[in-house]
């Protein structure tokens, strides 16, 4: 192989499409030692003739590979592994990442340290500084360095200085590369779980939101999951590199000389490369072959080339169609392909290097994915020297306001290189950048990180809202929900009514006898002069049957609820959760009324006064037992007129007005006392009127007590009238006062007494009001925390479910 | 000489033309409109830089645009043509940021005006202004560096003069066409439109591009006179890449368009010279005749002007579409909005006649009136109720004119500004409503002087259960106010409560309603201005078919006849 490389080498013929054999003496194999060994013999053979063939190979534009060992990389190279091959080989060989790891600490900008920086040095922050993460040998071996390095320049002259130098910063003791080498394969498998977890919370993800969010929406993520499924079932001892890039930039030109030998159609006749071609380099054995993800490339076989390069085992390069030609079919091939492989090197020329087609389509878009991206400046020969560096400062500032991260001094990002493919300058830091990424094995890892990095990144306004307070369904949303359902219900309305019920009961049950004869009187003359008015107005809907729930305070109250809860969440989210509550509102009012009249019906008959269950049928018997009371009372009170008209103004009547409205409640009542002794006009309909109600407020218990006591008083009354009377006419005038005091206590003890009766019964009032407030609260919540607020809390808690998903998807727990 | 000879009529249909193009608008973000902005936009740049300006003045010098892709090589073309550095050529790209443009010095007044490219600001070159070579190496520079501002491209022309230049013809180096500035595209495209004469400047490696077969697929179809240049072609590979080139220009269809090659040579490599008089001989020797033999230069001017007529037709035609649309769009959000606030009035008010607020509170309070229940309880309750349902309806009304908005094209910009007392509203009104009622009752039973026995507010609380509560409640609650009050009164009082009523109602709806309207109006969309812009067009072909001049044919029509 040496000889055959020589003896091309003599020849220094020009030939562009001869089809050299790749060349094998660079290659790293399982060992160094062999390697270099070999490398060692090569570099004396070439040393020998660099000095003669310098000038014929620096000014021909060879296109054979072996012309591409130019003299920069026969001086570099092979000299520091002679350097190498003095030090004891490591045992075990990922050598070229261990060396990396090492020479990250200078800085310079040859693509072996910044690759080093990449894949292994980030991982151990101290190798770069060169701090003691192996204590002891460190030290020595910085001297061993320097020692070498003063050795170094001493023996060599001016023109190898440079190469010198770099090659002993490159030149790292063997001894510290075992034990930084061997936590490569843990933080591997550390790596590949991380991505496990993430793909699988995005698979949650994307379950929990099916049905939820558009599924549009939803389609990139979905596919990013599909194809990293499909390609962690793939070995990833092989890592996909594209070249891709504008027509006539050079792909196929890079593309055959880095794989050796004239595998793609390099021609002057644009657009050329139609169909992609690959080339695979074999990974070691036992890794299985690189069939399974050529055929998920859908790369023709007749396009699959092999290749031999110890260096670039692990590696599939596969040069793309053009992105930017006239042919139609080439540009979406592109698009496809570049969401299959793993990293790309993008190749641009100094002619095309801001055209806003591979800016704005491509680079723009895909900002995360900088560590698997290289950019390469090819043509470099029809610039001049000093151009190169302006151009190629050009590029990187375009890069950078394309959002693109340079992997600049060691930080991760990507790598900007310059190459010539006719010359063959810069190949070497391509190859070297290009072996390291197919030697550290995480390229496919990484590009499934940066694809679901910007695919989390367009789903973020799906699921985390920014401002967001406090999420979800609160102690003060629910309250607020029950509130309002309790006012649709009329609660305390029912309430309310229910405590005057109660009380105007006690008041008529412990009404003066006075008072009762004159409640009678004025009632009677009342209704002469305006007759029967002011009947009970039924709460009735033309159904027939009492609805208690009001329809439109129930929607709002429900809107009220849907947009409180809805308030933080984003947009889909929101929209699904006042979906939820609306939905389970449709049956809402017709629940609260089923359950309201299941619970009155029982109750209806007895009269607690606000709702009569049944329609019409009931009617009657609510007058029948509302009339009997009434001709009890009027039988009772017949006698107490003329005290009723002393007791106008007794404070007895005050009790019930509680809003101080004058004489017309009173009136009222009265007006109510007289309707009993109508007849119910048969034929028509009757409602309920107002002597219904009057007569269904609850009788208290001690009502016949009372009569009882009041009778007594006017008993007393009439007695001490009587005495005092006889006492001053007949018997003479010293036992008036005990009829005075008689009549006097009568007199005070009458209203006393009522009184008395009135404030005993205002407790029990007010907790029959709030039983029935409270009963029609517990009906209202209950039917509404079954029917709303368990849906939207569901969704609720499969939003934070989805949120969570996302967040671990992220990476960041 | 007159190049081409004009009637008056067709120059004030032209301008009429321009006005109502410039008048069109197109505020809603339909699909389409942007396209049709940048459309219109285009028409107006290039009637008012080229079309009116070339008819107007016949006798005025041509313009010929140099224009490509980055890189390409345009600047270093024009350098050579003129034969001194005019234009800045340079490595880096984008590399034109200002264009410039080169006529003979007798020409100089043409282009000094507003007649050509108005909304472009003229510099001039003063001993200061020579453009800097961009030398890689950063030697020091004879001449003092003026720092262009990076910031001010787009909106600047530098006008030099030359001799070298034939009379009767000028040269415009253009931005790139794909430039990664989007200012600078435009501009390039602008400038392109305002041509006479069209040379496309490609590469050897860029032939095969995408975007500049577009441009010359445009310039075919406008049938504009073209001339394309291969440039920085390697010298080995020179005729084997030409004649590529030709074959795709046959299959495109353009056998006939002048074709000049240039190599590619060290001196011009790197932006550091020009290039030599005998690369550029050729096109320069076509660019002399079309400014200087009579019969070229009227060929050349009548063609491209004929051909921007004749493009005209499909474009005018596709704006005034677009501004139909725009039209149409609105229309229909405007029915929208109508239809649902008249589908909830009529709910609303249904639901008042059927007596569906009796429900809930209202109810309760209902049941224990006169009794347990005080007037002014009642009418809270009734306020509530009623303030409820208005609530409700125009929030329905609302959500589905939103919902509906959304989905129609366009409509997610017009969504009004929210405003809060919008919510209040319909208590408000509803409020005011009740005060009403309970003005007028009290005004009737003072007229009655019942005051010691009637009770004014709970007269009003029974009219309210008689206006909201449903037929049954409306016949008893009147038996009610009329034993109290007169049939009479309490008729007129009905009658006044419903009417009062309906125009609660209704106020309720349309203030939301005119709150939606209120941002459609203000778009001012009629249907005229597509009626306007087609009836300018149509003036306009009546006063071009009546042109006496032949070449108011299009050449292609005149090929077709030979």
């Amino acid at each position: 192989m040496t000889t055959v490389s020589a003896t091309t080498r003599e020849e220094g013929t020009a030939s562009e499409k001869e089809a050299a054999p790749p060349c094998e003496d660079l290659g790293a194999g399982d060992d160094w030692a062999p390697a270099s060994a070999a490398s060692v013999s090569e570099v004396e053979h070439r040393t020998t003739e660099t000095t003669g063939g310098e000038t014929s190979a620096k000014e021909a534009h060879v296109h054979e590979y072996v012309g591409e060992l130019s003299e920069a990389e026969c001086r570099e190279r092979p000299v520091e592994e002679a350097v190498e091959a003095k030090t004891a080989p490591p045992p075990w060989s990922d050598g070229l990442i261990a060396r990396r790891a090492f020479s990250s600490g200078a800085q310079g900008d040859s693509g072996d340290e910044r690759a080093g920086s990449r894949y292994g040095a980030d991982r151990l922050p101290t190798a770069r500084t060169g701090g003691g993460q192996v204590p002891g040998t460190e030290p020595a071996v910085e001297e061993e360095h320097l020692a070498a390095a003063s050795e170094a320049e001493t023996s060599t002259d001016g023109p190898h200085r440079e190469e010198h130098e770099e090659t002993t910063r490159h030149a790292a003791p063997p001894a510290r590369a075992s034990a930084l080498v061997a936590p490569s394969i843990p933080d591997r498998a550390e790596e590949q779980q991380t991505l496990a977890r993430r793909l699988g919370a995005l698979g949650e993800l994307l379950g929990l939101s099916r049905g939820r969010v558009e599924p549009e929406l939803l389609a990139e993520a979905a596919r990013v999951s599909e194809e990293a499924g499909a390609r962690r079932r793939l070995p990833d001892a092989y890592s996909v590199v594209a070249l891709a890039g504008a027509t006539g930039s050079g792909k196929s030109s890079l593309f055959n000389t880095l794989a050796g030998a004239q595998l793609s159609e390099v021609g002057i006749c644009r657009p050329t490369t139609a169909a992609p071609v690959s080339c695979t380099w074999e990974a070691a054995e036992g890794e299985g072959g690189a069939d399974g993800l050529l055929d998920r490339l859908s790369i023709a076989p007749s396009a699959r080339r092999y290749s031999w390069d110890e260096s670039l085992n692990g590696l599939v390069l596969v040069d793309l169609p053009d992105h930017d030609s006239v042919a139609p079919d080439h540009r979406p091939q592109v698009d496809r392909l570049l969401g299959l492989v793993d990293a790309v090197v993008w190749v641009v020329d100094p002619e095309k290097y801001a055209d806003a087609l591979l800016h704005e389509r491509y680079l723009r878009r895909m900002p995360h994915h900088a560590d698997v991206t290289f950019v390469v400046l090819n043509q470099i020969d029809r610039l001049g020297r000093e151009a190169v560096g302006a151009v190629l400062d050009d590029l990187r500032r375009l890069l950078d306001s394309d959002g693109v991260a340079l992997g600049d001094y060691g930080e991760p990002g990507a790598a900007v290189l310059t190459t010539s493919a006719h010359t063959g300058e810069g190949i070497d830091e391509l190859r070297t950048e290009l072996a390291s990424l197919a030697a550290a094995r995480r390229a496919a890892a990484l590009r499934m990180g940066a694809d679901l990095d910007s695919v989390l990144r367009r789903l973020r306004p799906l699921y985390i809202n920014a401002e967001a307070g406090e999420l979800g369904l609160t102690e003060l949303i629910r309250e607020r929900f029950d509130e309002r359902l309790a006012v649709a219900l009329g609660a305390r309305a029912a309430g309310e009514a229910a405590e005057r019920a109660w009380l105007r009961g006690a008041e008529e049950a412990s009404a003066t006898v006075w008072a009762r004869l004159l409640k009678r009187r004025i009632e009677k003359r009342r209704r002469a002069v305006v007759g029967d008015a002011e009947r009970g107005l039924p709460a009735e809907r033309p159904g027939g049957a009492l609805s208690p729930a009001s329809r439109p305070a129930v929607a709002q109250a429900v809107r009220e609820l849907g947009e409180s809860t809805a308030a933080g969440l984003p947009e889909a989210w929101s929209r699904r959760v006042r979906d939820a509550a609306f939905r389970g509102a449709a049956g809402l009012p017709e629940a609260l009324d089923e359950a309201a009249r299941r619970r009155y019906a029982p109750e209806g008959a007895e009269g607690t006064g606000e709702f009569s269950a049944e329609g019409l049928p009931a009617e009657p018997h609510a007058c029948s037992s509302a009339v009997a009371p009434e001709a009890r009372d009027a039988a009772g009170t017949a006698r107490d007129d003329r005290a009723v008209e002393r007791r106008a103004d007794a404070p007895g009547h005050e009790g019930v007005e509680k809003k101080g409205r004058g004489t017309a409640r009173f009136r009222a009542r009265s007006r109510a006392g007289g309707a009993a002794f109508r007849e119910p006009e048969a034929g028509r309909p009757r409602w309920r009127t107002r002597s219904d109600a009057a007569a269904s407020a609850p009788r208290p218990a001690w009502a016949p007590v009372a009569l009882v006591g009041q009778v007594l008083m006017m008993a007393l009354q009439l007695v001490g009238a009587v005495w005092m009377l006889v006492a001053s006419t007949v018997l003479g005038g010293e036992t008036a006062p005990l009829g005075a005091t008689l009549l006097g206590a009568g007199a005070v003890g009458a209203p006393l007494l009522s009184w008395m009766c009135r404030r005993v019964s205002q407790g029990p009032a007010r907790v029959h009001g709030s039983t029935e407030e409270a009963r029609l609260r517990r009906l209202a919540a209950g039917c509404g925390r079954s029917r709303v607020l368990e849906p939207v809390a569901a969704e609720l808690m499969r939003y934070r479910e989805a949120r969570e998903q996302y967040v671990i998807a992220t990476g960041e727990v | 000489m007159a190049i081409l000879d004009v009637q008056p009529e067709l120059l004030t249909a032209l301008k009429t033309l321009r006005d109502r193009i410039a008048a069109a608008r197109l505020p809603l973000p339909l699909t389409g409109a942007e396209r049709a902005r940048r459309s219109r936009d285009e028409l107006l740049a290039q009637l008012d830089d080229y079309l009116l300006p070339r008819l107007t003045s016949p006798e005025a010098p041509l313009l010929a645009v140099v224009g490509g892709s980055t890189g390409a090589g345009k600047s270093t073309l024009v350098n050579s043509l003129v034969g001194r550095r005019v234009s800045e050529a340079g490595v880096l790209r984008p590399t034109t940021r200002t264009p410039v443009l080169v006529c003979h010095p007798d020409d100089h007044h043409w282009f000094t005006g507003a007649r050509v490219l108005p909304d472009l600001r003229r510099t001039f070159p003063t001993p200061q202004n020579i453009p800097r070579q961009e030398t890689p190496d950063n030697e020091e520079s004879s001449v003092e560096e003026i720092d262009y501002d990076p910031e001010s491209t787009g909106n600047d022309l530098r006008i030099e003069t030359d001799v070298a230049l034939p009379a009767g013809l000028a040269l415009l180096d253009a931005p790139d066409i794909d430039s990664l500035v989007v200012s600078n595209r435009d501009l390039a495209a602008e400038l392109v439109s305002a041509a006479d004469v069209w040379i496309l400047v490609t590469t050897a490696s860029r032939y095969g591009d995408a975007v500049p077969w577009h441009l010359l697929r445009t310039a075919r179809e406008y049938d504009v006179t073209l001339a394309t240049v291969l440039d920085r072609t390697p010298h080995q590979i020179a005729t084997e890449v030409s004649h590529q080139y030709g074959l795709l220009l046959d299959r495109e269809g353009m056998e006939e368009v002048p074709r000049f090659t240039i190599p590619e040579l060290p001196e011009s490599a790197g932006g550091s010279g020009l290039l030599p008089a005998t690369a550029v001989a050729g096109l320069r020797q076509w660019l002399s005749r079309q400014a200087q033999d009579p019969a070229a230069r009227e060929v050349a001017a009548a063609r491209t002007a004929t051909g921007t007529l004749a493009s005209l037709r499909p474009r005018v035609v596709a704006l005034a579409g677009a501004v139909a649309a725009q039209h149409g769009a609105v229309q229909r959000l405007c029915d929208v909005v109508e239809t649902s606030f008249a589908d909830s009035g009529r709910r609303a008010r249904r639901r008042l006649g059927n007596g569906e607020l009796l429900a809930g509170e209202v109810a309760a309070r209902l049941q224990s009136f006169p009794a347990d229940c005080g007037g002014d309880e009642l009418l809270n309750a009734f306020e509530e109720g009623l303030t409820a349902l208005l609530g409700g309806a125009v929030t329905v009304a609302d959500q589905h004119v939103a919902d509906a908005w959304r989905r129609e094209p366009g409509g997610g910009c017009c969504l009004p500004m929210e405003e809060d007392e919008a919510v209040a509203r319909p208590g408000f009104l509803v409020r005011r409503w009740r005060r009403c009622i309970e003005e007028s009752v009290e005004e009737e039973v003072l007229a009655a002087e019942l005051g010691a026995l009637v009770d004014a507010e709970e007269m009003a609380a029974v009219l309210m259960a008689a206006l909201l509560g449903g037929p049954k409640t409306e016949e008893l609650a009147l038996g009610v106010l009329a034993d109290a009050l007169g049939r009479t009164v309490a008729e007129r009082l009905r009658a006044n409560g419903v009417q009062l009523l309906d125009a609660c109602v209704e106020r309720a709806l349309a203030a939301r309603r005119d709150h939606w309207l209120a941002p459609l109006e203000e778009l001012a969309t009629t249907p005229d201005s597509q009626v306007d812009l087609v009836a300018a067009y149509s003036a306009l072909s009546k006063a071009r078919a009546v042109l006496a001049f032949p070449a108011a044919r299009t050449h292609r029509e005149v090929q077709r006849e030979r």
